[in-house]
């Protein structure tokens, strides 16, 4: 397929600028775009994903967590590995000289302190235990449904902008791409529980699909909204609309555009993490209920793509969210003067930044995990159609009001990639009148049912300051 | 090369997928088959450079149809997937829509040809980018508001009349749960 | 309708927001260890562990020397953990040659030290197998075949000592000797070493009760045989006194010889 990208044969020409033949050149910016997206922040970032879940549940609950395995013991099985042809003395002996260069020392140090050993002691513990198909189940279709999620977890990254060089797939249809390889996960789900001949998995399987067909709703809300704002589904150029030159170029992030995308955004993050079956949505695993959902029959490394998949879907929606309203890969500030870095340096920026963005949604994902019990399934199924699908109607109103009145049009507004946005002459007064109106509307909504309906519970009392 | 292993890969992955979603007597698989199906269609939609149809195709059948579908075969008598009777009636009537859609794609296609539409490959258009995900977007919203505005609507229309008459089925039996309740 | 609509909203989001900021204390709180997670967790291995009871069943124990190899155990054994053989020595009394306690099947119930008749079998207060410890290194070896090396008198006498000595006072020397005579895959010492007595005081209290509960329970048997006597058989009276002595073992509650270790983990 072509135009993937124009990063690559930007990142080849430059490859051939400082002197390399050109099919090496572009063979490197291949491997280094396409390629090491995947696996330089996402298969990482998954991993080590699970390690600092459990730290911050740890501190959440008062306890330490992992703090004893470090990397030495991985290390040490290197060194083996690679000296295998000296005697076991020897060996040990050059691998203590080599603990003790402080460099080494340090970094043994603080992946002890971090448990970071944990990750490959459960890596080896997951790729070492037997593959069990229970004697009930659907034979292929068990097999098959880890990596079905495996798939609709990771696909939707192609469309990702993990920098402005750094896409494998730019294509005009980005958002809606993402939304809808995502959705394959479902099916998947569905497939584990009713393959496992089991009937909690099938249950959790049930719930699953419940579930994620309600929440694709408000998502898909919530992405039209900002589609209708950036006037166009291309991931790449929806961040290239969020640009605004200057010191504070936060300013141009969808989050803080308008009110109403402000709302959206937390609603995609809600709906998101009901998505990927994450806590307090975690119904389709409930382990107090269903031992472990669709995945109860799963051991070994088949169990180990469903939980990968999981943290990917985190991921991804860490990174559609970071795209979508915390401008990509764009500095909070100063982004005019990394843009004009050179471009290996300028990506290497890009990335740091779009990794910590993902990094903090990742957090706030966790955060929430170890604050909120799991909801019932009446509870989950009310707060999709009556809370977060009118919220997003009405979001979607008045962002279309919002662009009339600025001089923009909706339906006509013209569709395609476009240099700035459709909404940049708002200017500043424009903007407060943008952020105004809603913020008062909502405040003398809440105030007028506190009035009628206010019986405040007293930690939210005290939360608010003695309100109501 | 790999381009036409793709579309060959897609043509038979929804060759089998719908033979076995009409022929597969275990309910789930058939599902499972007609999911395939789908998937080779949007296959097919992008080899037409459509890829806003082929996204379309994975949210709407697969993300939408394809999973009602699959949480239905749960409240079906057999969902753990012991065997489908079969029955005389399903026969002539599968037979017959499958008569009739056949008589429909061959209408179709003849006409589409007579007409110079339809299975020329949109790429050969002067102009145009050869990029199978980048084009189409513009050109379908362009007709969805403009040529096609009024059946747009209708349709819109027609699923919320739809949605609206679910949700007052519904609320009667619920009025009726309440009054036996109480 | 709306105003109730946003009420619910409204509240929702409060006491989401209420939920999150406690937690989010607790985040940051712990993370710079001012909540003291790090105060509230008991590093385990490092820090000793914490007796719960005296009746805690810890390690299963055999002091070889007061072992007759009666099968008292071996029949009371719901799983079949024991091999023993036994060898007359001098005075003509049998004494073990080979005490086996399969740790991997053992399931700690604690009947074989009920059914013990001389006290030989009991269960410590402390459950450590950390094999990093010295002490407890031994404690992990299992299926025994040290008996059966036949080590030389003197050697023997030496095992003997170094199992009877409290295991902080181990010399360096004697640790080494240890280590060699003992085969990894080899000996299992819990009959021998580890007997769960940590300091020389804690050893003669034990031993002192014990003398007295051997004492009051010989005088139980003869009473009960010199009451069996008049009334039946010798065979009878045999099985009775064997049944009176089975009966007073629990009553002395042998799972209690009080063998609390003070700090004995770390040596």
């Amino acid at each position: 397929m072509n135009g993937l990208g124009y990063g690559v044969d930007g990142l080849s020409h430059w490859f051939v600028g400082i002197g390399m033949p050109a099919w090496l050149a572009v063979t490197m910016a291949v491997l280094l775009l396409w390629i090491a997206p995947m696996l330089v922040v996402v298969f990482p970032i998954a991993a080590l994903g699970q390690i600092f879940e459990r730290k911050i549940a740890a501190a959440i609950q008062r306890r330490v967590g992992p703090n004893t395995v470090g990397l030495d013991g991985p290390l040490r099985f290197a060194f083996r590995a690679i000296l295998c042809f000296l005697p076991r003395a020897r060996q040990d002996r050059v691998f203590a000289a080599f603990c003790k260069l402080p460099v080494v020392r340090t970094i043994l140090k603080v992946s002890q302190r971090l448990g970071l050993g944990q990750l490959v002691a459960d890596g080896v513990k997951m790729l070492g235990k037997e593959d069990i198909v229970p004697s009930g189940a659907d034979g292929l279709v068990f097999r098959m449904a880890p990596y079905l999620a495996l798939v609709g977890a990771f696909v939707p990254f192609c469309v990702v902008p993990f920098t402005q060089h750094m896409v494998m797939l730019e294509t005009s249809v980005g958002a809606l791409f993402a939304i809808a390889v995502s959705g394959i996960v479902v099916v998947a789900l569905k497939m584990a529980g009713w393959g496992s001949g089991n009937k909690w998995s099938l249950l959790g399987g049930m719930r699953a699909v419940a579930q994620l067909v309600s929440y694709e709703v408000p998502v898909g809300l919530a992405v039209a909204g900002v589609v209708l704002w950036c006037g166009s589904m291309d991931l790449h150029v929806i961040v290239g609309q969020q640009y605004q030159p200057g010191v504070f170029s936060m300013v141009g992030w969808n989050l803080l555009q308008s009110p109403f995308l402000l709302l959206l955004a937390v609603v995609f993050f809600i709906a998101g993490l009901a998505e990927c079956q994450r806590s307090p949505f975690d119904m389709a695993e409930a382990e107090s209920e269903l031992v472990s959902g669709f995945n109860t029959e799963y051991s070994g490394l088949r169990w180990g793509m469903f939980a990968m998949a999981e943290y990917t879907e985190m991921l991804l929606i860490g990174a559609l969210f970071a795209t979508l309203f915390l401008g990509g890969y764009q500095s909070p500030l100063c982004e005019e003067w990394i843009v004009g870095l050179p471009v290996l340096l300028e990506t290497f920026v890009h990335l740091a930044l779009f990794v910590g963005k993902v990094a903090v949604t990742f957090l706030v994902m966790m955060w929430i995990r170890w604050t909120l019990p799991r909801f019932r399934v009446d509870q989950v199924m009310r707060l999709s159609w009556l809370k977060l699908v009118p919220i997003c109607l009405v979001c979607l109103l008045g962002l279309a009001v919002t662009m009339v009145s600025s001089g923009g049009t909706v339906l006509g507004a013209p569709f395609g990639r476009l240099p700035a946005s459709p909404h940049a002459d708002l200017g500043l007064i424009g903007r407060l009148v943008a952020w105004a109106i809603p913020v008062a509307v909502v405040l003398g909504l809440v105030r007028a049912s506190r009035k009628k309906h206010g019986q405040l519970h007293p930690a939210l009392r005290q939360l608010t300051g003695g309100g109501s | 090369m790999i381009e036409s292993l793709l579309f060959w890969l897609c043509c038979a992955m929804v060759l089998v997928g719908a033979l076995g979603a009409a022929l597969v007597r275990n309910v789930f698989h058939a599902a499972l088959l007609l999911g395939l199906c789908l998937l080779g269609v949007a296959g097919l939609y992008l080899f037409l450079e459509q890829p806003w149809l082929a996204c379309v195709q994975v949210i709407v059948y697969i993300g939408g149809v394809l999973v009602l579908i699959l949480f239905a075969t749960l409240f079906s008598a057999d969902a753990m997937g012991t065997e489908q009777r079969r029955r005389v009636t399903t026969l002539v009537i599968g037979s017959g829509a499958g008569a009739l859609a056949l008589v429909l794609a061959w209408r179709m296609a003849t006409v589409g040809m007579q007409n110079g539409v339809g299975l020329q490959p949109t790429r050969s258009e002067p102009g145009m980018v050869p990029d199978a995900m980048a084009g189409s977007t513009n050109t379908v919203g362009d007709l969805l508001v403009g040529d096609w505005f009024v059946p747009f609507l209708a349709a819109g229309l027609l699923l919320t009349v739809a949605l609206v008459g679910a949700v007052i089925t519904v609320q009667r039996f619920r009025v009726r749960a309440e009054a036996e309740r109480a | 309708m709306i105003l109730a609509w946003v009420n619910d909203v409204y509240e929702g989001i409060g006491s989401f927001l209420t939920g999150m900021r406690t937690t989010g204390r607790f985040l940051v709180e712990n993370l710079r260890n001012e909540g003291g997670a790090a105060a509230l967790t008991r590093q385990y291995p490092e820090q000793p562990a914490e007796v719960v009871g005296d009746r805690q069943r810890g390690h299963l124990v055999n002091d070889a020397k007061r072992c007759i190899i009666c099968h008292a155990c071996d029949a009371v054994c719901p799983v079949d953990c024991f091999r023993m053989a036994g060898e007359r020595d001098g005075d003509n009394k049998i004494r073990a040659s080979l005490f086996d306690i399969d740790l991997s099947k053992c399931i700690y119930c604690g009947l074989c030290v009920r059914a013990c008749p001389t006290d030989s079998l009991s269960m410590t207060a402390t459950f450590e197998l950390d094999p990093r410890h010295l002490g407890q290194r031994f404690l992990f070896r299992r299926n025994s075949s040290q008996l059966q090396q036949h080590l030389d008198a003197p050697d023997m006498d030496r095992l003997h000592r170094l199992a009877a000595a409290p295991r902080e006072q181990l010399s360096a020397d004697d640790r080494t000797w240890l280590e060699a005579h003992i085969d990894a895959e080899g000996p299992h010492l819990i009959g021998i070493y580890g007997l769960g007595y940590f300091t020389p005081e804690q050893k003669q209290v034990a031993d002192a009760e014990r003398e007295a509960k051997k004492k009051a329970k010989d005088a139980a048997a003869a009473a009960a045989k010199a009451k069996a006597a008049s009334a039946a058989a010798a065979a009878a009276a045999a099985a009775a006194a064997a049944a009176a002595a089975a009966a007073a073992v629990p009553a002395a509650s042998p799972l209690e010889p009080q063998r609390t270790p003070p700090d004995g983990a770390s040596p």
